[in-house]
This record gives C-alpha cells, structure tokens and sequence, in this order.
C-alpha cells in the first residue's frame, strides 16, 4: 500500500514537473510569435490628435532659449519631427544614436525637435551627455497632451501645412524611420497600412 | 506550516530575490533610475534609497541560506510590500507608464500594472505565512526532498510563465 502511493507520487511530481515546463515554453513560443506577427512601425495608441488632423500652432521656447514655432503653417516647406523623451527612459538614450542618424538622413526636409517636460536642468544634464546640443529642444506639457503622448519614448511627424501626418510609440530604429515612411505612403500608421490590402499586395 | 512546504516556499522566494538582485547589479543605473521615477523618494536620495534596497534583498538571501529564514522571510515581505504599494502608490497617481525596473531580462522595462501589485502582494503573504507560523519540527526525508525540489521547479516555471503570458497581453493589442 505504502509503495503503492510513494510510486503514485513520483509518477506524478514527474508528470506535474514536464507539464509546467510546457506551459512555459508554450507561453514563450506565444510571445515570439507575437513578435514574428508584431508590426515594424511606430505603434499608434489612441488618445490626443488622430493621425490627419490639424494640429494647432504651438509657440514654444527652447531650452536654448530660441522660439520654436510647432505646428500651423511652416514658411519653409518642411516635415517638423518631433521626439518626446525623458531622462529617466532608457529606451529613450538607446534611441539618440538612430535619431541623429534619421535627423542627418532626413534633415533636407525635416526639422527635428526634441520634446519633454518636467524640470529643465535634468534635460539640459541629458542634452549635454547625450550630446544633443544641434536640436532645439522644448518643455511643454501641453503639447505632449495635445498629440496624445501617453508613453515614452514617442515621436509625431507633422507636414508643412500642420496636419499630423503620423505619431506613435517608439521603440526601435525602424520604428522611427516608419514616420517617415508614413508620409511617403500616405498612411497614417502601420496598422492602417496592414489592414490595408492593396498596399500590402503592391508591396 | 508543513516544513517541507515552507521550505520550498522560502526557497522559491530566496531564489526570486538572488535573481532580482543579480538584475539589480548588473545594471545598476537603469535600476536608480527607475527607482526615481517612482518619486518616492526626493532624487537626491534616490541612489542611497537602491543601496537600501538592494542590501535588504541580499540579507534576505543570505539569511534564508544561512538557517535564518523567519528573519529572510520576515525582511522579504516588507520588501515586497513595500514594492507592491509603491506601484499602487504610482497606478492611482497616473504614472503606469513608468518602467517597473522589478522585472527579470526583457520585463525589466515593463510598465507598472495591477497585475504587478497582486503578484507582489500574493507573494508577500506567502512569505509572511513563513515567517509567522511555527515551522513544523518533523525531520524532513527523501520524499520531502523530491516534494521540495519539484515543487521548486514548478514553482519557478509557472512564475515565468506567468510572467511571459503577462508580457504578451499588450502585444495582443498592438498586432491588431
């Protein structure tokens, strides 16, 4: 009787132990799935401006002290891009290099700016570390609100006539050329440009 | 408390702590910093305030290694507790979006969440459980030994499983 239940119970721990094990293998080959079918581009979340929309004109002040004019009509002609970020991200300085480069890039028909809010003198220790002296660089709690930045680090694409061509979280190099790519396709996210099947089919 | 449930118990919860600590270390910034984000404390304090932290959590691995786990468990589930209302703290404030910097590998970036404060709390209670109630005194044998050691293999795997269908609750979302 005692052998009987002490077998029982080995067979079952063992049995007990391959099935956990499978759960969490199961749960990670979910995960990697999601990733395979994940889209490559600037998620957009909802809340503040839609992608299309007029974005209203944004006097602003950078940390430098310059006026930075976001939104409305640009005299120049050009794309503004904008990059929400914080010193207390990580993603956010993984991203500096891929910005600079995307800034170099795309800087014949783009001003790029730098956005945050909260207090000025940690900014500016992350613009000195960072070395991101070239970009204006604005606070303004407002217009992070306005556009719907919800998290961190987030960019939005705004066309010279100040309509938000494309906005989203940020988390990658491609995610931040996506912006860019947004405007060229004439979608206003990669969502829209997956659930669009003439585009994908002429891709 | 059974001994053999309780030792697997602290185990399991001396184990999830060397890990945690190990995560600490090895980027030791990342963890001020999300330490910071909390606003817990002022920021000038934020670096002494993850020394703590840190010291707390290898005290209770060291204790529990070292025989001492009433005091282990007693220190962990302050901790945890501690951990748990701060995400609370920071949930109801609005901040969700901060990064936990409680996660293991990729989820170190996860953002705050309810399901953070549950697990931290369920996990606080377990240890509590430890530390309060008398330890049964019954010499534990070679059946006790597997019951421990699956029991900690299970344990460990349905924690990371757990973890891992969390991570991809969001990224349900964001396929669609």
């Amino acid at each position: 009787m005692m052998s009987g239940l002490i077998v029982a119970l080995i067979v079952q721990w063992i049995v007990l132990v391959v099935l956990c094990l499978m759960v969490l293998l199961l749960f990670r080959q979910v995960g990697l799935l999601h990733e395979r079918l994940g889209p490559v581009g600037a998620l957009s979340l909802p809340g503040g401006l839609a992608a299309g929309e007029a974005m209203p004109r944004f006097e602003l002040l950078s940390l430098a002290g310059q006026s930075v004019p976001v939104g409305g009509i640009a005299a120049d002609g050009m794309l503004t891009f904008l990059f929400f970020v914080s010193p207390t991200c990580p993603v956010c300085k993984s991203l500096f290099p891929a910005f600079r480069a995307l800034a170099r890039e795309q800087g014949v028909r783009a001003r790029f700016i730098l956005a945050s809010d909260g207090e000025a003198d940690r900014q500016r220790a992350m613009v000195d570390e960072q070395k991101l002296g070239d970009f204006p660089f604005v606070l303004s709690t407002d217009l992070g609100r306005r556009i719907g930045v919800s998290r961190l680090p987030f960019a939005a694409l705004v066309s010279a006539d100040g309509t938000l061509i494309a906005k989203g979280l940020v988390n990658s190099r491609e995610h931040l050329e996506s912006l860019f790519e947004a405007a060229d396709l004439n979608v206003a996210s990669v969502q829209a440009y997956l659930s669009n099947p003439q585009l994908v089919k002429a891709q | 408390m059974d001994r053999a449930i309780a030792v697997t118990v602290y185990m399991a919860i001396a184990l999830l702590f060397s890990v945690a600590l190990w995560y600490k270390v090895r980027d030791w910034p990342r963890f001020v910093a999300a330490l910071n984000d909390y606003r817990i404390v002022p920021a000038a304090l934020a670096g002494p305030a993850a020394v703590i932290a840190a010291a707390l959590e290898a005290i209770v691995v060291v204790a529990t290694v070292l025989g001492q786990a009433e005091l282990g468990m007693c220190i962990g589930a302050l901790l945890l507790l501690a951990y748990a209302s701060g995400m609370a703290l920071n949930l109801s404030r609005g901040r969700g979006y901060i990064a936990c910097g409680c996660g293991v590998g990729d989820r170190a970036e996860s953002r705050l969440s309810w399901y953070l404060v549950i697990r931290n709390t369920v996990l606080a209670v377990l240890a509590a459980d430890v530390a309060i109630s008398p330890a049964g005194a019954r010499q534990l044998g070679w059946i006790d030994a597997m019951t421990i050691a699956a029991g900690l293999v299970c344990g460990v795997s349905l924690y990371a499983a757990l973890e891992a269908a969390m991570a991809n609750v969001g990224k349900g979302l964001a396929a669609r």
